[in-house]
């Protein structure tokens, strides 16, 4: 922990086989405080290994996974450096939900008054004597989210938080890591829910077959992509078969042909070529989803 | 407030919280009373199946030591209150916030061992007040002395204690729910009594479920070397051996989960 009471994540060299399968492959990452980091990959891409590694529940095979220089376990007080929020926590069913804090707190070493205020912050001070097997997915996540907050810790480690949460819980928790981030916090979490991940990470970091294929903020990797391209042709098959010829990567839908990272001039080209009419051309932003999968096909 | 005292006071009110505490009291107290009652009356009525007058001190002694059936709820809640929470993914949320495998485990020993005295102390004091309220509607009396019956519900408290404990070890070493409690009462059902019968009559005293738990809680019938405390330290022995083997499968494979 450093001196100012923020704390680093940090993974060096992490290697993680199961069998044959190399699910991280030297993986190396410093989470900062101040900023929230995303891990964003396919099923499969290391990414929930990589936190399970971080909290102590997996062993690496190689490689060390640090929270303020030490391990998880070696924390003298690890609920107050850092929260985590995993899929598969669960609660005792018959347990109301305050009890399920309350329960928790001496861990955290938090108080009655602490649990109540974060009920009342994740949105849950209705449901506090609800049987936690009454709730929702959402509602089950806000509590999850409360459990991690209990120790007011320096850090949080959150394992696809997103899953489950209607619109408010989405904006309740992207206003949360907001807040912990900005208060010097260090966030690290996944989500595949990349919409969530463009509204609140500072940072992505792509995972592909173990190994990161990009660090960086998404704006940074917009600048290096570029723009998308909408084009309305009069036959968009027709393009979309000469595009793939001139291996310029492009989608069709509804008559319509959507580029990622492709230059203006050579899709006017591509189109006259053909003697086709381009009824319009737009240019936008490409959404993370598009500037990840332009990612994944370069790293492959 | 440090880990171990931190974690069993979690895991004191996950357990009384989630209602499983007070389950096992209220399940142990009835079965105590309906066994202690059924004996009561029949020695009262001389029945045939009746352990004999229910005058007699020996009578009297049995039916306040059936509240060592207590035993059987102890070491079920024990390995329920370890593989449930594993699987319920409970133990993962504790371990999110006490990333300590030993100390977690140390904490569940703790608290299922306190509830497992409780439960015998519970059971003998329950047994106990059936035979005082049967006596009363009866010519008989209580012969039994106060430390009688005061020896009986420390003994009956320290074999909960160590059945919850074994309990404990065995639901994590099995871990997943159905197996653990399959194993544990088919040994308690059948698997210590055919034991027995195949090594014969008096070579069945270490055995756990058999002589050292009936000779500890203080049945008159059971000869074993020099009597209870060498049969504690056969069930101790039982249960260091069993928590040994669950502390290097904890050290080993420190993962937990859904």
């Amino acid at each position: 922990m450093d001196d100012d009471g923020s704390v680093h994540l940090r993974f060096d060299g992490v290697d993680k086989r199961y069998g044959e399968h190399l699910v991280l492959d030297d993986f190396s990452l410093n989470c900062e405080p101040g900023a929230v980091t995303a891990l964003i990959g396919s099923n499969g891409a290391g990414k929930s290994t990589a936190l399970r590694i971080l909290l102590g529940l997996v062993r690496a095979d190689d490689g060390a996974a640090t929270i303020g220089g030490r391990a998880f376990h070696e924390l003298p007080h690890p609920a107050q450096v850092v929260g985590a929020l995993l899929p598969d926590s669960g609660f005792h069913p018959r347990q109301r939900v305050r009890e399920v804090l309350t329960s928790l707190s001496p861990l955290a070493g938090a108080d009655e008054a602490r649990c109540d205020e974060l009920l009342e912050r994740v949105g849950l001070s209705d449901a506090a004597r609800s049987r936690t097997k009454t709730l929702s997915t959402g509602m089950t996540v806000r509590l999850k989210v409360a459990i991690a907050l209990l120790g007011e810790p320096a850090a949080l480690v959150l394992d696809e938080p997103s899953d489950g949460l209607d619109a408010e819980g989405s904006r309740v928790l992207r206003e949360l890591l907001r807040e912990q981030a900005d208060a010097g916090g260090t966030v690290l979490l996944t989500n595949h829910r990349l919409d969530e991940v463009e509204a609140t990470a500072d940072r992505v970091v792509l995972l592909q077959s173990g190994r990161p294929v990009y660090n960086g903020s998404v704006s940074s990797l917009r600048r290096r992509v570029g723009v998308v391209h909408e084009l309305e042709p009069s036959d968009a098959a027709r393009l979309l078969t000469h595009l793939a010829s001139l291996r310029i990567r492009a989608l069709g839908r509804a008559g319509k042909v959507t580029t990622v990272a492709a230059d203006e001039d050579e899709l006017r080209r591509a189109v006259a070529d053909l003697g086709l009419d381009l009824r319009s051309i737009r240019s936008r932003d490409p959404r993370l989803d598009e500037l990840v999968e332009v990612l994944q096909e370069s790293a492959a | 407030m440090s880990g171990i005292v931190a974690t069993s006071r979690s895991e004191w009110c996950q357990m009384r919280t989630s209602a499983r505490a007070l389950w096992a009291l209220l399940a142990t107290a009835a079965l105590s009373a309906l066994l202690a009652a059924n004996a009561a009356l029949n020695a009262r009525a001389g029945s045939g199946a009746a352990l004999g007058d229910l005058g007699e001190a020996a009578v009297q002694q049995d039916i306040v030591v059936l509240g060592a059936f207590a035993t059987i709820p102890a070491v079920l809640l024990g390995v329920i209150s370890t593989t449930v929470d594993r699987q319920r993914g409970v133990e993962l949320t504790t371990a999110l916030l006490q990333p300590r495998p030993h100390v977690r485990f140390a904490a569940k020993l703790l608290v299922a061992t306190a509830l497992g005295a409780a439960l015998g102390a519970m059971s003998v004091a329950v047994a106990s007040g059936v035979l005082l309220t049967v006596l009363q509607a009866s010519p008989a009396r209580l012969v039994l002395g106060a430390s009688t019956l005061a020896g009986a519900l420390v003994r009956v408290a320290i074999a909960g204690a160590l059945w919850a404990t074994l309990g404990v070890a065995v639901g994590q070493l099995i871990g997943r729910v159905v197996p653990a409690l399959a194993l544990t009462l088919g040994w308690i059902l059948i698997g210590e009594a055919a034991l027995t019968a195949v090594l014969g009559s008096g070579r069945s005293w270490w055995l756990p479920g058999q002589d050292p738990t009936f000779a500890l809680v203080g049945d008159p019938r059971v000869q074993l070397l020099d009597g209870a405390t060498t049969a504690a330290l056969v069930l101790v022995a039982w249960v260091a051996v069993l928590v040994a083997l669950a502390s290097a499968r904890l050290a080993r494979r420190p993962a937990v989960g859904a």
